[in-house]
């Protein structure tokens, strides 16, 4: 566990330019003011972009400089969502073709592999090509530290605070780490939901733009919510909501956690490390003013998705788009067919349930004992089997349904990034508009002898110029990183298919077993009639 | 509108000349004292037209061998159906011409061997309405016979047990139903499921597109051991627990005849006693007494062996279509632990 010294100081920082960078994006568009490079780390944090809620941001505005971000932790790593135990054969960065891993070698890994386990492996041949650091050339060279590294994290049961419509869950998050930044290397914390929600728009609002993929967010649920709230203390709250909640923000903790540019992110960290409650991210609600500003921001997101209709000079972004179209289409229509296995699925428990409580009843009402015997020892048979199936219903739902509801949430972000990228292409262009009017302006004012407003225009010129070099940039970044995270999905995507889905078999299999064993044990009690 | 054709000779009867027959046999006398086989239930193929209307409604939201499938197997459903309300009439007609007594009784020769039309028309509404009176009658009956004292404890205790168990046979039954019910349809599910996957499968590349087809048709063969299960679970289980309802009413049926008798013993007694009193048709009270008598001591001679053999059949019953059906449930079971074992291993 050697942490290297603070020469590596000076470097990390401009890991973080990426981020600014990002940011900077947004606001570039907004604000219209680049931000000063060597500022840009602390301006992300300490600006308030127009958007965010100011309250949120002191409290994630961290309390030592961000220097101190360690790349170096040589660890274990022992994370089952960790990307970096797996196929991490450190590809040599200088190689320009992406090897695509296979999904043998991976299937030895027991662990499942989220979206970034691929990461080092593709971002490894774009790093010839980047002029400017980012977070994942850093990584490219630290290839061997970072797979080292693990940042596990557990959601237990939530526990209720207060009572009736002013009460909510809490859940409380287990932390295990060796990557230096953290303060501790284990440590826990209670969060609630609307504090997940929060994180989730923070860092989409700040890693959309760079066109990384974010984990589904955690759903809303009122109903759901309030049989909880109404729940009195005595009563056992709805259990299945609950565990279902539980699982879902477990797995997105988990998938940011395995991803680069997320698990290093300052927000997560401080959601992660802060003891303290947050504050009540009010903006998360449907009804709050920041609510509203998010409807109203996806309408014109509608509109701008079809009015806009950028020329593809990509094939690549092409195809892929409509691939990821079929996906989700498909994918969508196994998860409502998934979720209707798991449905029929409890019933069948349910009703054989009850065909075991009645053949009881039949056992007691028979006369001729060896009879009623085999009948009482049917019903215990049916116990088990109703058992067993409300088993297969739960794996059912978890390793199967939840596994493609995820992806189809995936897909949809990922359908989000493309639009975003294809924004990103419109500033571009505006850009180059604008500046090209000012050039025909200066061309003007020199032609017709207005020399006196030249120097103003050769200014805004100069600006615009930059500003179009950096959306051209900010676009060919953006494309670069998108074809990446696609990459490493798609690989992640093999993968855990395979895993989560081979477990689903086995659970069947197992079930399977039990019920021949059910059935062997009970045959000689019916030869025994 | 039920067909069957015997061994030797064959004639065409309909489901309803089948509840003619029936009826003979319970509205004679003679066999008041035994056990009428049940007769053969209504055939209902209601339910299975319902749901073939139901999908081809919904045949636009499937693809098409979704739809072909779904088709196929409710299309072998109504054949199973078929084929069990066959064996059902089969049934009745056995054991009426096993019986040492009823063999020999000279409607069921007619039935059999009569070529042409019974030209037995169902119950036309006055007669339907007249079975209806019976039975409230009967029901009227019952409430009567509750003052009548059982003196004879096999009797009484019978009376108990056949109530009690032709209830809770009944209820068990039902539930039976629904199971297998669920149990199909989680079976169709897995259709959809199956193609589901194929179709994501189209749109990924390999490996993760063969494996999702290996999938698919892993949940393809599934299907059809699940349904095999739900279907050996309705025929083995449930048409066991469905036959006895019907077979321990038409017991209980019999006590009723039985303590009818009774009653007509108990009023003969009672008028004896009058005449006696009054000297008046001494000779006749007496004759009626001792008919009926007679024939209570008949009734319940008979009854007592019927009753017997109604729990050995009974209990044989039970133990072969047990047998059978935990066998099938262990063959499927393995079956399906086989398939799933195949497939993990060549992922592995």
């Amino acid at each position: 566990m050697a942490s290297t010294p603070p020469p590596e100081t000076d470097e990390p920082q401009t890991t973080e330019v990426d981020l600014g960078t990002n940011i900077d994006l947004e606001q570039d568009l907004s604000a219209e003011k680049p931000a000063p490079p060597e500022d840009m780390f602390f301006s992300t944090i300490s600006d308030p972009e127009p958007k965010k809620q100011e309250d949120m941001d002191e409290l994630f505005r961290l309390n030592k400089p961000m220097n101190e971000v360690n790349l170096n932790e040589p660890e274990e790593d022992d994370d089952p969502f960790s990307f970096s135990n797996n196929n991490s054969s450190p590809k040599p960065p200088n190689e320009p073709s992406i090897q695509p891993v296979p999904a043998t070698p991976v299937a030895d890994v027991k662990e499942e592999s989220r979206e970034e386990a691929q990461n080092e492996v593709a971002s490894a041949n774009l790093s010839e090509s980047l002029k400017s650091p980012q977070l994942y050339t850093r990584n490219i060279e630290e290839d061997d530290e970072e797979k080292d590294k693990y940042l596990e994290i557990t959601l237990s049961e939530p526990h209720k605070i207060g009572d009736g419509m002013g009460s909510y869950m809490v859940y409380k998050i287990s932390v295990k780490t060796n990557i230096a930044v953290f303060k501790n290397q284990e440590f826990t914390t209670n969060r609630r939901f609307s504090d997940f929600l929060a994180l989730f728009e923070r860092l989409k609002e700040k890693h959309l733009p760079a066109g990384r993929i974010l984990p589904p967010a955690p759903e809303k649920d009122v109903i759901g919510t309030a049989k909880v709230k109404m729940a009195k203390d005595s009563e056992a709250s709805p259990i299945d909501f609950l565990e279902k909640r539980r699982s879902a923000l477990e797995r997105f903790l988990k998938r940011l956690a395995a991803h680069k540019a997320f698990r290093y992110d300052p927000y997560f960290r401080d959601f992660l490390e802060i003891s303290d409650e947050l504050p009540k991210a009010n903006n998360t609600s449907a009804l709050s003013g920041a609510g509203m500003l998010k409807m109203f921001k996806s309408v014109t997101d509608s509109v701008t998705k079809i009015a806009v209709k950028m020329e593809e000079t990509d094939q690549w972004f092409e195809e892929k788009s409509r691939q990821i179209e079929n996906l989700y289409a498909q994918y969508k229509k196994l998860h409502s067919v998934a979720e209707y296995l798991h449905t029929w699925r409890k019933d069948l428990a349910a009703s054989t349930k009850e065909f075991s409580k009645t053949t009881a009843i039949l056992a007691n009402a028979e006369e001729q004992l060896n009879l009623s015997r085999a009948l009482s020892h049917l019903g215990e048979a049916y116990e088990k089997i109703d058992q067993i199936y409300l088993e297969q219903a739960n794996s059912d739902y978890f390793l199967f349904a939840e596994l493609i509801k995820d992806y189809v949430c995936l897909f949809d972000n990922i359908k989000e990034v493309f639009f975003q990228r294809i924004k990103t292409f419109g500033n571009w262009q505006k850009s180059e508009e604008t500046l090209k009017a000012k050039k025909e302006s200066k061309a003007k004012f020199e032609a017709s002898n207005k020399l006196d407003k030249v120097p103003a225009i050769m200014a805004e010129i100069n600006e615009w110029e930059s500003k179009t070099a950096k959306a051209k940039e900010d676009f060919e970044q953006i494309s670069k990183n998108i074809k990446e995270e696609i990459k490493n999905f798609d690989l992640n995507r093999a993968t855990e298919f395979k895993t989560q889905l081979t477990k689903y078999l086995e659970t069947l299999l197992q079930n399977q077993e039990t019920i021949v064993k059910v059935w062997e044990q009970y045959l000689p009690e019916v030869k025994a009639i | 509108m039920k067909n069957l054709s015997s061994s030797e000779f064959s004639t065409i009867r309909e489901h309803e000349e089948f509840i003619w027959l029936h009826d003979r046999f319970v509205e004679f006398e003679d066999y008041a004292g035994y056990i009428i086989p049940p007769a053969p239930p209504r055939p209902d193929f209601d339910s299975s037209r319902e749901k073939l209307q139901r999908l081809t409604e919904g045949e636009s939201s499937m693809t098409k061998e979704e739809y072909a499938k779904m088709k196929q197997e409710l299309e072998s459903e109504y054949l199973a159906l078929f084929k069990k309300t066959v064996q059902m009439h089969e049934v009745f007609l056995n054991r009426l011409s096993s019986h040492p007594i009823f063999k020999c009784d000279s409607n069921l020769k007619v039935f059999l061997e009569y070529n042409k039309n019974l030209n037995v028309r169902s119950k036309n509404t006055k007669e339907r309405f007249g079975g209806f009176v019976k039975s409230i009658s009967k029901n009227a009956d019952e409430l009567r016979f509750i003052n009548i004292k059982e003196t004879d404890e096999f009797f009484d205790g019978q009376k108990k047990f056949l109530t009690d168990y032709h209830n809770k046979i009944r209820e068990d039954c039902s539930r039976a139903d629904r199971m297998t019910y669920v149990h199909k349809s989680v079976a169709d599910c897995y259709i959809r499921v199956s193609t589901g996957l194929s179709n994501a499968a189209t749109g990924e590349l390999d490996p993760l597109s063969k494996f999702l087809t290996k999938l698919a048709d892993y949940f393809e063969t599934a299907r059809k051991t699940e349904n095999r299960m739900s279907s050996d679970t309705d025929l083995k289980l449930s048409d066991t627990l469905r036959y006895y309802v019907r077979d321990s009413k038409a017991a209980l049926d019999l006590l009723h005849r039985r303590t009818k008798r009774l009653s007509d013993f108990e009023t003969e007694n009672r008028n004896l006693e009058k005449a006696r009193k009054n000297h008046k048709d001494e000779k006749n009270a007496e004759q009626a007494q001792q008919n009926a008598k007679l024939k209570f001591e008949q009734i319940s001679e008979l009854a007592r062996s019927e009753l017997s053999d109604f729990k050995t059949r009974r209990i044989s019953m039970f133990k072969k279509s047990l047998c059978e059906f935990v066998e099938l449930q262990i063959k499927h079971s393995n079956a399906q632990v086989q398939t799933l074992r195949t497939l993990l291993q060549e992922q592995a």
